[in-house]
This record gives structure tokens, sequence and C-alpha cells, in this order.
């Protein structure tokens, strides 16, 4: 009678412990005693459910096991009767003593815990990477080291006890069942061990070694097996079962790939030529990388799975191939440990610097390995079992790891300085030539997956990957004869027969075997040709996509994107774009930008995004199979500030609770424009998106909610589940209120200012932003600038009771104020613009004193420091302001240059003045020509161009538009701006009463019923009272050529200090006048003024070639129109 | 006769009414008040258009609307020197009333208006009326008050006790244009109740969670629709807060009413004993069958089972409830009279004609012995 011991603390892992069931109660029935050491609650937090601490779980899992071994009829040994209560004290100790510095040394009794918990470790993390410091890692190392303990005790406790002839238990390398096999083969007990087997229903089996040294070693009988050559059938059957399994049909395991296959699209997917050299490198999930290196007997040539493919690109870019790196389905970890994904984060993070061969296929993409092999010419591997596939492909395979399918002829390169040289083997290997090779694959497969690996029992199987199937009515039905699998594995134990039968004789000729293989190489041959493609395909390569980065001003710490991608054509191209104005303001500027763009496809990169090539690629698969969608919408992986991967956030998933994913915990997704980084568009349909959305007032109010729902719309948006882009969170909204008020508390008005601009850019107005800048702005005082903001709050339908409390408190202060300019002038200041100071002013009491609904247009507005200061005095009004300009800065240095009409926008929004100015874009003379000549206004600024051909029209165009007594305004008259200063001096005063002057601003009130008139034959010496007044101030014209000259200097000619002397001896006012347009208005292009102003054609000309080529080419006059 | 009526409105009504009109911001003072009377908050606040039509001179104040006061000064004024800003609703008030030098100031809230403020008044008007008709604190300033109005029997006893020179029952009525404006509203629901939910309700409120759990029984259920204010709606009895809609105002506030076949009503707390709320007329006015609690007086305003119906207790109201909901015809026959009854004898400006009587009698104060014998009550 032998004694057999059986291992099953897991009792809920049934698929498993099934087969330990029927051995254990066959063996019985053969006369055996048979012992199950079973879990009762010791191990209480075990965490392999997933949970810690959950008592019903825990219960239902003891049960589990109870009950199924006590329905065989098999002898349990609970844990707690095998360990003394002095035992486990000392266990706890031990466990809460451990030093996870050198936990990997960790022993207790002698016995290598540490150094076998560590796979158990990497795959409960999903992680090659431990890092120790976590509180979660030592958590859990503590748990499973304590555990293993208490598990070593027991086991050796049993050993000891009831001298067990054999041992049976699951795969002997997880989690806690290394112990015990490692215990029981260090006892000299031969231990066999099972796993899931690779056909459906399967098992396999081994004889006294884990799976994991199975897979390390080589499977014991190959040496019989590979000299066997297969039948026809044997082949046609195997080949059946290998197609199958590129499919994902009938296996035993978890089907990771969801796309079908498409070998034709294949090379188009990767945008490969059909004549491109191909190495595919197959990589393996880094938890199991790691888990490996944690057996001794297995040898990796490189140290981690990073270097490796560093090396290989770098070999690829050498020898002149390109590199394809498919990842493990698993690659991408999981969420639940910060460093899951550590390996594919720094794959991808220098990935980008792997260059321009290189393709990276991620786990979820709609590209099968399978037929990946077929366009590859040769391939490479550390330990995946697809190394195996790629000889069944034809390809010859190099391997840098220590694995089973290495005895295939993969050529294993154990030493890193041979592994070019083993690479151009493979490579010069043509693909599917080889029969001899292929009949070895063939042979090892039908060995491997048809009878080592795959033992189907009649009497129990696994059913559908995790489930269990017994098939019999009691366990006594499991006498010799029942089963003759089962009595084989009885006779294995009790006699020690072979686990696996002798090919049966006589074997088939090795002829039929060749012609069989040679048939097979031909179907290869016509796949990798299908896998070509046709001229069409190789044309369409040449893919056109466009990528803008969404740039936020002041963003720091920019992750750079992946700028090698698969589309030779696809452009890069920054756009600075300001959420400040809000959504309307971005979709403006999109529109404006993508409507120039001719590339068919379109993604938008924000400053916190990025993402792989594989997005780009595989949405443009995605659109060109369903040409009716808008775009794509990818899931997302979501990076701390440090990198680190954090939630993902799959769209499918959150599809259904769309309306609660802005409260969702991934900071990352409460950016906009990082939402709209998540597709890819179509670009001929993202423009009528876009436009359809501008009168969506939802989106105003918050826009990751609003976009996210927008996308998550089905009959426009291709949702894929799968996470391909990246976003780095920013401050969390909370953060930055936080310190926005935190700054106001410390007194630090502008500071918290400037934090709620950031938080508006990136938010809109959410969260009651305005009612805390105006609480604020009401404890220190400012109550004018505080009811602007309140206002705004009400009048975006978000004011709530906190707004109505802070407008009774401010209002009333507001009234008891005498409404000057001073009360605003701070808000103003946050404004850049051009105004001499005191101009402000003037505007805005020019407004105060206009009728309540009187309109005000004004010609020129730049960013909106005037509109800011005139809409000011619109507050609480129906005055409101009418900007003309193109916003795009003078043709010039600023030409290209995007729109700065967001930022106009943006600053009227900051102070709530949006409602109180409208805007249309374009030159002046057009606009005003497409009025209606009414008198509406009361009140024209001019202020655009300061040509005086340009000024003159803006007056003479604006000047029946203005109301009998109403006024019109000029900006910059002055000597130094001549063009105005001429028009106003020869047109605008004789045009217009009751002058008013503030510096360089003139002001004029129009007569009734007085006609246009330029006045310029009133004034027929005009050049020579120019020249009086500017070119006469040789002063003027002599420090301007200084400054001229000293433009071409170097910085060390001794000229200079001349130069720069004769310039300095000019009076102020001229220094003033030549080094602010210098420095302050350089993009309003100051010399070309300056240049034509002085009338001194050289000049003239030579500025004009040196810094207006630009504008010449833009047919701009430079010829002085005095 | 020049009438001046000084207001206040619900902090919440305002806010939200200028968020649903954010023009109105920006408009001229002239411009604020009419949208905000055309969204009928209340009749009371209607008494000066009402007067105006019979050919007074009459002015309204929102005081606490902050938004037109001080739209109103900085027009009127330029600026406005506030001593202390806390007191503008008040000092505004008192520089229009000033201005506008009524012969009947009418004090809608006369505990934010009481006659310390009318003692600060630079000429003291000939007529000086309040209206109240909730619970009112004991400090309250009414000394000297001339008259004051209530149609809770509790509210002129206690004007009385604080020293007004007479208190007389009262109720303002109803405007059949906001009958007229909500004339389009379906019949969404059985029965509707709109109005507060607050400890000063607390029978209310215990009606009210009845017969929504009953709406909600397989039993008799029935479709009920509940627009309840309350400051705190995680009190909501599970039933409450599945059908509450969240509250009403204004033109809102008419068309939930007539959005229900049947409008409840029951009295504030404080006011048992006596009918003749606002939203007894605001039901009838817009046409909805109302079922309201029994009051002796009830019959002087309508007559029960033909213009509307009455309940004594919750029980009783179930029963009267499910008796109407099981004759529909009924529900209408009631609905129709009782409007056409409120759209006539209570409509407002009828009702004006009795305070225009009420103003020219000017009764005399009551005896020293009278007053004293109320004190005792």
């Amino acid at each position: 009678m032998k004694n057999i011991l059986v291992f099953a603390p897991l009792g809920s892992w049934m698929v498993h412990h099934q087969l330990d069931c029927v051995i254990g109660a066959a063996l019985k029935l053969r006369g055996c005693e048979v012992r199950v050491i079973t879990c009762d609650g010791i191990l209480d937090r075990c965490r392999l459910q997933g949970t810690a601490n959950d008592a019903a779980k825990c219960a239902a899992c003891q049960q589990t096991g109870n009950e199924w071994f006590t329905r065989f009829g098999l002898a349990t040994l609970p844990l707690s009767t095998l360990l003394s209560a002095a035992e486990r004290e000392e266990v706890q100790r031990w466990a809460d003593a451990l030093d996870f510095t050198h936990y990997a040394e960790a022993s207790f009794r002698n016995v290598p815990l540490g150094r076998w918990m560590l796979p158990l470790l990497h795959s409960a993390l999903l992680s090659g990477y431990l890092d120790f410091s976590l509180p979660e890692v030592q958590a859990r190392a503590r748990d499973f080291a304590h555990h293993a303990a208490l598990l070593a005790l027991a086991t050796l406790h049993t050993i000891e006890q009831q001298r067990p002839d054999h041992a049976l238990c699951y795969s002997g390398a997880h989690s806690y069942y290394r112990v015990f096999f490692e215990i029981c083969r260090s006892a000299g007990i031969r231990v066999l061990v099972h796993e899931r087997g690779l056909l459906p229903g399967s098992f396999s089996l081994v004889d006294n070694a884990s799976t994991y040294e199975l897979q390390g070693r080589g499977l014991p009988e190959w040496d019989v097996w590979k000299d066997i050559p297969l039948s026809t059938e044997q082949w046609q059957h195997m080949a059946q079962v290998l197609e199958d399994r590129s499919g994902g049909k009938n296996v035993n395991f978890q089907r990771f790939h969801r796309f079908q296959s498409d070998l034709a699209q294949t090379r188009h997917r990767l945008r490969l030529h059909g004549d491109t050299r191909v190495l595919l490198a197959l990589a393996s999930g880094d938890w199991e990388f790691s888990m490996a290196a944690c057996y001794g007997g297995r040898h990796s040539t490189f140290s981690t799975q990073i270097e490796w493919l560093r090396i290989t690109a770098e070999l690829c870019r050498k020898n002149g191939w390109h590199l394809v790196i498919r990842h493990h389905p698993l690659g991408a970890g999981t969420a639940t440990y910060p460093r899951a994904s550590q390996f594919l984060s720094e794959l991808l993070r220098d990935g980008r610097s792997l260059g321009e061969h290189v393709r990276v296929v991620l786990p979820a993409e709609n590209l099968s390995t399978y037929d990946i092999l077929h366009i590859a010419d040769a391939a490479v591997t550390i330990f995946s079992s697809t190394g195996a596939d790629a000889a069944i492909a034809g390809l010859a395979a190099v391997c840098v790891g220590d694995n089973a399918f290495r005895q295939i002829g993969m050529d294993f390169v154990k030493d890193a300085a041979d592994y070019e040289a083993a690479l151009q083997r493979a490579m010069s290997v043509q693909p599917a030539t080889d029969a001899a090779r292929l009949s070895r694959a063939y042979r090892f497969q039908n060995y491997r997956i048809l009878h080592s690996r795959s033992v189907l029992f009649k009497s129990v199987a696994v059913h559908d990957v995790y489930g269990t199937a017994y098939r019999f009515g009691e366990p006594e039905a499991l006498v010799s004869g029942a089963d003759p699998q089962l009595d084989l594995v009885c006779d294995h134990i009790l006699d020690g027969t072979p686990l696996l039968a002798a090919p049966q004789l006589p074997y088939p000729s090795p002829a039929i075997e060749h012609h069989m293989a040679e048939q097979t190489l031909n179907t290869l041959r016509e796949k990798r040709a299908l896998s070509r493609g046709d001229a069409t395909i190789a044309d369409s390569v040449e893919l056109s996509v466009q990528v803008l980065r969404l740039e936020l001003p002041n963003e720091a710490g920019v992750v750079p994107a992946a700028w090698v991608c698969r589309h030779s054509a696809v452009d890069f191209t920054w756009l600075p774009i300001d959420a400040g104005g809000g959504w309307e303001v971005v979709r403006m500027t999109l529109l404006r930008t993508v409507s120039k763009i001719d590339a068919p496809y379109v993604s938008l990169l924000s400053a916190n995004a990025t993402f792989d090539e594989s997005m780009i690629s595989q949405g443009v698969d995605l659109l060109e199979e369903d040409v009716a969608k808008t775009g794509v919408l990818f899931g997302c992986y979501t990076l701390d500030k440090t990198g680190a991967l954090g939630p993902e956030w799959h769209t499918q998933v959150h599809a259904a609770d769309s309306a609660d994913l802005p409260p969702r915990a991934i900071d990352a997704l409460h950016e906009p424009l990082n939402i709209l980084s998540l597709v890819l568009w179509r670009r001929e349909k993202m423009i009528p998106w876009l436009s359809q959305t501008l009168t969506e007032p939802e989106a105003d109010v918050n826009w990751c909610a609003w976009l996210l729902k927008s996308f998550l719309d089905a009959s426009q948006f291709i949702a894929l589940r799968e996470p391909q882009v990246f976003l780095r969170e920013g401050d969390s909204a909370a953060s930055l209120l936080a310190s926005a008020e935190a700054k106001a508390e410390a007194g630090d008005l502008a500071g918290a200012l400037a934090v709620a601009e950031v938080f508006a850019k990136r938010f809109g107005y959410i969260h009651s932003l305005r009612n805390r800048m105006a609480a604020w702005l009401v404890k220190a005082e400012r109550y004018s600038q505080a009811v602007a903001l309140l206002y705004a709050e009400m009048k975006d339908g978000a004011g709530d009771s906190t707004t109505w409390d802070l407008l009774q408190k401010t209002l009333p202060h507001v009234i008891s104020g005498k409404g000057e300019y001073k009360t605003y002038h701070s808000a103003v200041e946050t404004v850049h613009g051009f105004m001499v100071p005191g101009q402000e002013r003037y505007l805005h009491e020019k407004v105060r004193s206009l009728p309540r609904n009187a309109s005000i247009m004004e010609i020129g507005s730049c960013q909106g420091r005037s509109t800011t200061a005139m809409g000011f005095a619109c507050l609480g009004t129906e005055r409101r302001i009418l900007c003309l300009d193109t916003f795009e800065g003078n043709e010039g240095i600023m030409r290209n240059v995007a729109s700065f009409y967001h930022k106009w926008r943006g600053n009227l929004k900051r102070w709530g003045l949006e409602r109180y100015a409208s805007a249309r874009m374009g030159y002046s003379h057009p606009l005003l020509r497409e009025m209606p000549v009414v008198p509406v206004f009361d009140f024209v600024f001019i202020d655009a161009s300061h040509e005086y051909a340009d000024v003159l029209l803006d007056f003479e165009l604006s000047y029946p538009l203005v109301k009998p007594g109403g006024w019109i305004g000029f900006h910059d008259v002055e000597p130094g701006w001549p063009g105005s200063w001429r028009v106003w001096e020869q047109t605008g005063k004789p045009l217009l009463i009751n002058h008013e002057v503030c510096d360089t601003l003139a002001c004029g009130q129009k007569q009734a019923n007085v006609a246009w008139n330029n006045h310029e034959a009133d004034w027929p010496g005009f050049r020579a009272a120019y020249a009086t007044s500017v070119l006469g101030e040789s002063d003027l014209a002599d420090a301007a050529q200084a400054l001229l000259a000293l433009d071409k200097m170097t910085a060390d000619d001794p000229q200079r200090a001349v130069l720069e002397a004769r310039i300095a001896k000019a009076p102020e006012r001229i220094r003033n006048v030549l080094l602010w347009g210098v420095t302050k208005e350089v993009d309003t292009d100051p010399w070309l003024h300056y240049a034509v102003g002085l009338s001194q054609q050289a000049i003239a000309a030579e500025v004009a070639a040196r810094h207006f080529a630009q504008a010449r080419v833009l047919g701009l006059q430079l010829s002085p129109a005095l | 006769m020049k009438f001046q009526q000084i207001h206040t409105f619900y902090p919440a009504y305002l806010r939200r009414f200028y968020s649903s009109h954010p023009g109105l911001l920006d408009a001229p003072h002239a411009e604020l008040q009419a949208p905000l009377l055309a969204d009928g908050f209340g009749a009371s606040h209607m008494w000066a258009s009402a007067l105006a039509k019979c050919g007074h001179k009459t002015q309204l104040i929102i005081a606490n609307d902050v938004i037109a006061q001080t739209r109103w000064a900085t027009e009127t004024l330029g600026t406005m020197k506030l001593k202390k800003k806390s007191e503008w609703v008040r000092e505004i008030s008192l520089e229009q009333v000033n201005r506008f030098q009524p012969d009947v100031l009418h004090l809608g809230d006369p505990v934010a208006f009481d006659m310390s403020f009318v003692r600060r008044l630079k000429v003291r008007p000939k007529w000086v009326i309040g209206w109240r008709a909730a619970p009112t604190p004991d400090t309250v300033d009414w000394k000297g008050m001339d008259l004051m109005l209530s149609h809770l029997d509790s509210g002129v006893k206690f004007a009385w006790k604080h020293g007004v020179r007479d208190a007389q029952s009262f109720y303002p009525g109803f405007c059949q244009w906001i009958a007229d404006a909500v004339a389009d509203q379906t019949k969404d629901y059985d029965v509707v109740f709109c109005g507060q939910w607050t400890p000063d309700h607390e029978r209310r409120n215990k009606l009210i969670a009845k017969l929504a759990k009953a709406s909600l029984g397989k039993e008799h259920p029935f479709n009920f629709g509940l627009f309840l204010e309350c400051a705190d709606p995680t009190q909501f009895p599970e039933a409450v807060r599945k059908l509450n809609q969240g509250s009403r105002w204004g033109m809102a506030m008419y068309r939930a009413l007539r959005s229900g076949r049947i409008a409840l009503n029951a009295e504030i707390d404080m006011g048992r004993g006596s009918a003749g709320n606002m939203r007894f007329f605001e039901a009838t006015g817009v046409g909805s069958c109302l079922l309201t609690e029994h009051h002796d007086n009830v019959g002087r305003y309508f007559q029960p089972d033909k213009e509307i119906v009455t309940f004594k207790g919750s029980d009783d109201c179930l029963a009267k409830l499910n008796d109407l909901l099981d004759n529909p015809e009924k529900i209408e026959s009631i609905a129709k009279a009782g409007q056409r009854r409120c759209l006539t004898e209570h409509e407002v400006d009828t009702r004006m004609k009795a305070l225009e009587a009420l103003l020219a009698s000017k009764p005399s104060a009551l005896t020293s012995w009278a007053r004293a014998a109320f004190k005792r009550l």
C-alpha cells in the first residue's frame, strides 16, 4: 500500500484540484492511502482571490475544498492540525521581522522561502518590478512569506509523520505549491505535477519537475519523438490544430486577442512596404520574465527585456532591417499596483528613440501575431511560446533565453556578443524554404501539443478554461479500466511506468513527411506573397496624418510625443491653443487650423498626452474600414506626475456611466484638451462635427463631461476599449483650487487669481470658480471687479446662493463708490496691450459718459486691453462693444503665429466681460463696407493698421456709422506713427469738434449734417509740416539710423559704443519712441512704421529688405503714402 | 391715492429669476420689474399694479432685489453713501419711500420693514398697512401701524396683541392673467403638491409623506407630483424623495399646480382653523380641483364638494382622493366650478376694490379696553 500525499490548500482552485480528487480517489480504489493537505483558514491573508481578509470568501474556499475531497472519500489534513500554536507564533515573529531589502534571501529554518515566493509576488502584482518600498508590496510579501513558512512547516511535519511514497500537486512552481513541491523533492519524494493542458479540456502532467522547469529544460521524451516522422494524417491534424490556435480556437487558456486575423492588411497596418526586411521580436510579459529569472535554471542573455529590445533595435538599424516588437497580451499589467506596467511605460518612453525602423505593436492592436510571422523574415524571442510558431511559419528564429523551444532548432544565443551574428544568420535564411526545419517544428508541436502537454482523461476535464467537468457517477466508478489515461497515471505512481506512451510502431515514412512539408512550404510562400500586397496597398502606405500638438501656455513637463510613426507622411505641428477663452475659442481655433490641413486624418495631442504610433495606425485602419465614422475613441492609461502608470480608462466600460465621468478619480481625464487627445479624427467629418457643436451651451459649462459624452456616441465614433493613449495628470482641479484658496487666504490676491486663471484654462469656469475669485476680490475690497465676475456667473446660469449672497454684499459697495476707473485699474493691468498710461481710464470714462444703451465700435483690439477698459464701463448696462480685428497682428512678424482671438476673448472672460463685447474677425475695411450705412454707433475707436491710407479709410468708412454727436477716437496720434498722426491732424481735427486729447489718443465729436471730407486738399504742405515735426527732428533720424546700424553689428563690434552713445544723446521722448517700438511693439511691426515714417527711402528699403521680405511677398505697400 | 408697496422675495427665487433672465442683469431699472411681475411670484405684490389700473399712482419695491435696488440707486442717485452697507435693503427703500411720499405704504414684509422703518421716514404716510400670514417673531415693532391684514385669524390676533391700530381679515386673491398664461398646461399628474417642507409645516409634511407612500403602493396607486422646497432634502421620507421634483416658483409653480388634476393644499401649522392661504386661490385659479383641509371658514371662499373638496385628517384625505380619482368627471366639474368662483369673486382686481373700500372707511382704532382684552387672549 502506497502512501500518497496531495497538496491542495487553495480549495477554490477546483479547476486544478479536481484532478487531485480524481487521481486521489482512483489511487485509493487501488489500495493507496491518500491524504490531502487543506487549509482551514490558517492562510487567512492568502490574497490569491484578489482581496485581503475576505472572511466570506475564505470560508467559501475552505468549504469548496473540503466538500469535494470528502465526497471523493479522501482524508484531509487541515493545516491547523499540523501546526502547533508555538510554531504559528514563531512563524508570525519571523514574518514580522522580515527584512525587505533582502527579501530574496529570507529563509525560515533554512528553507529559502524568500526566493520561492518571489515568483508569486511577480505573478500577484503582474509586474517584473518589485518595489519593496511600497507598503502594498511589503504587506503582500510578508503575507506570502508567512503563509509559505506555515506550509513549509506543515509539509515537513506531514512528510515526517506520514512518510508518503508519492506526492501530487498543481504546478510545483506557482504560488505556495512551490513550497510543497520543493520540500517533497528535497526529501526524495517523487511528485506528480499537473497543470492545464494545451488542448481544450486537457491537463498536462510532469514527473518530478515544476511546470517552469519544464519550459526551461525542455520536454523529457523529445529525444525519442524528435526522430519519428509524421504521417500525412498526423501532419494534417497538426496543421489544423495550429490553424485553430492561430485564430484563438480550441485552446485551453484565456484568449486575449479579439480582432480577426487579416493577413492581407498586416503590412499595410504596420506601414511596411512589400520589400521591407522584417525581424519580429516577440516579447514576454515582464512579470513572466522576472519569474523565470527566479528559477535558477533559466538563462537569459540580457538582464532586462528593455535592454534586449534596445540592442535588437540598434542591430536592426545597423543592418537595414525593420523591427516589429510584438508585446505580450499581459504586457500592460494591471492598475492595482503602481509599477505593474512599468515595463510597458519604459518601453514606450524609450521606444520613441528606437528609430523610425521600429514598429511597436501593443497588446490590444488589431494585428495578429500569427499574421506578423508571415510578413517577417526571422523572429527572435526570449521565452515566448510563439517562438515555436515562428518555426511553424517557416522562419528561422533566434532565442535569447533558455527555453524548451530551442530544441526545435532555434538559434540559442547564450552570449550577447554572439547576438548580431545569430540575427544575421537568421535573416539570411530565406523564409519558408527549409523543409527539414519545418518538419522538426511540426514533430515538436505534435509531440508537445497533442501528446506531452495535452493529457485527456475520460473521467475529468477542464471545462471552459476555468471550470470543472467530472464525467462519472460516483468516485467508486474510477476503478481500473474505466479511464485508460487515469490507469496510466495510477500505474506511473504505483509502478513508475512512463507517463507518456512511446510512439507506436511502425513509424511513418520520412518521404511522406517531406512531401507534406514541401506542400506546407508552398502554402506558406503563398501567404507571404499575399501579405506583400498589391500596388494599391503599397500606395496607401503613404497615408497622411496630421498631429496637432495642443499647447498649453506655461505648461511644464511635457511628455515627449511619439514622433516615430508607421506613417511616413505624419506631420507634427505645434498649435498654440489657449483654453482660457472656453470651448468656443478652442473650436474656432481648431476649425481654422483643421480647415487648412490636407491630411485626411487628424489627431490632437495635448501637452499632457502622448501615444504610441499604434494609436494612429490602428485608428486609421478602423476609419478606413468604416467610412461613416467621424473618429476613433481610444481608452487611455493615466500617468502620474512621475510618469508612472495609474488607472486605466476604458471607453466601453465607462460608456454606461459616462455622466459620472468627471468626478471619477482619474485626474488626467479632468483636462478637456487631454480628452481631445483620445480621438483620431477623419478630417472631413471633424470640421462639421466641430461646426455643429458650436452652439452647445452645455459644452461651455463643463467640457470634460460634454466631450466624453459626445465621444461615446457610437453612431459617430468607434470606441475602443483598449487604452492606447497615455495621459499625464496635471494638477487636479481640487489641488489647483486648494492652492488658489491658500494664496488668497495668505493675502496673495494676484497669486490666487493667477492660479484661478490656470484652472479656468483647464477646466473652464466650473466649481464656482468665479464665486471664489469674487470672494477674494471682496476681501481685498475690489468690489467692482467682484461684481463683474458675479454677473458673469449669473449669466452663465451657474449662479448659486453664494453668488447671490456675494452680490448682496458687493453691489452696495459699488453704489457707494464713484464708479471710477481706479476700481478696475488692476484688472485692466492684467491684459497685455500698448496703451499709454492714462488712456485706459480715458476710454473707460468716455464709454461711461455714453448712454446706457450705447453702441461702441473698436477697430483694432489686439489682446483686448482697451476692450477690457471699455468693457468695465458696460457692466450692468446695455452698452455693447463691437470689435473688428484680424486677431493675427500686422502682416509681418506675427503672420505665422496663430490667432490671438482666444487671448482677447480669454481676457474678457476672465473678468466676466465677454458678453459686453463681440468680435468680427477680418480686415476692417471689408467688414466696415459690409455694414449697413446707418448711424448706430455712439463711439468709434480707431486703432488698427497705422498706415496713413488704412487709418484714413477706417475713418472714412466708420464716419457715416457714427450718430451725430457721437465720438470718434484715434490711437497713436503722434509723429512716431505718422499715419495715425496725419489722419488726425489733417482730417480728424477739421471734421470733428470738441477735441479731447489723452497723450497720444485723440478724440472728437461728430457734428450733425457734416459730410465726409478728407481735407487733404486743405493741407498741401503736409509733407513739409511732417518734415518739420518729424524729419526736422534730426535726433529722431539720427537715433533711428544708429539703431538700425546697431542691429547689423556683431556683439563685439567696437563701433557699438559709439552708436549707443548717439542713441543715448537723443531726447528721452525719441529714445522712448524707438526703444519702446523695438522692445514692446515688436509684434506690431514698429520698424516698418518708423522706416516709412522717416521717409528716408534708403533706410526704408534696407529695413524692408531685411525685416519685411515677408511683407513684400504679401503685397504690402512699403512705399510711403506721404 | 399714492400707493407704495414694499415686499421682499425669497432670495432663492430672485437668484433663479435672474439666472433665467440674464439679460436683465444689464437692463435699466425701469425695465426690471415688468418681467418679474410677469413671472407672477405671488398675488399680494400684484396690488400695486391692480390699483394702478384703478387710477392710483402706485409703486412696488422689491426691497431685497439687489440688482434692481442698486440699479435704481445708481440711475437715480449716481452714488449713494451707505453708512452700513449691510443695511442696504432698508436704506435704499427708505430713500425710495422718501422720494415717493405715498399716502398708503403697504409693508408686504412687516418683519423686515416694521414701524422702526416707518419712523425714519421724513414724512409718515397717512396709512401704514401690513400683510402677514406666516409666523412672526415677538420682537417685531408694529406699534402704531394703522392696519394689519391677514387671512389667518391667528395673524389678526397676533397683530392686535402687538399694538396695531386695527387688524382685519383679508386675502390677496388671484390674477386672471395668470390663469390665461398657464391654460395650455397639460394635466400630467393625478395629484400635485407645490410648497415648502419645513418644521413649520410638520402636520402637512406627515400628510404628504402618507400620500406619497400610498401613491407608490399597490392598492390604489396614483400619479403624485411633488414640487417641494426643502433646505435639507435628505430628511425626506423615501417615498417623498422618490417623487419630489424640486421647488417651483413663479410661473413654473402655477404650471406645476395646473399640471395636476387635483391640487393638494394644507395650511401652515399656525394657520390651523383658517382657510384662505395663497395656494387656496392659486390652485383653484389655475383650474385644478382643490383638495384642501377643512376649516370652519372654508365656505367663506368656496363651496365644499361643489367648488372644492375638503378633508379632515390624513385618512379622510386619502379616502377623498381615491374617491375623486375614481370619478374623473367629478374632478373636472369641481375644478371648473372652483376656477369660475376664484376668477370672479376672488380675482385681484375685485380684492383691490375691497381694499380701496377698507382704506376709504378708515376704521377707528380699537378702544383701549378692546386692545387690553385682546392682549389677554
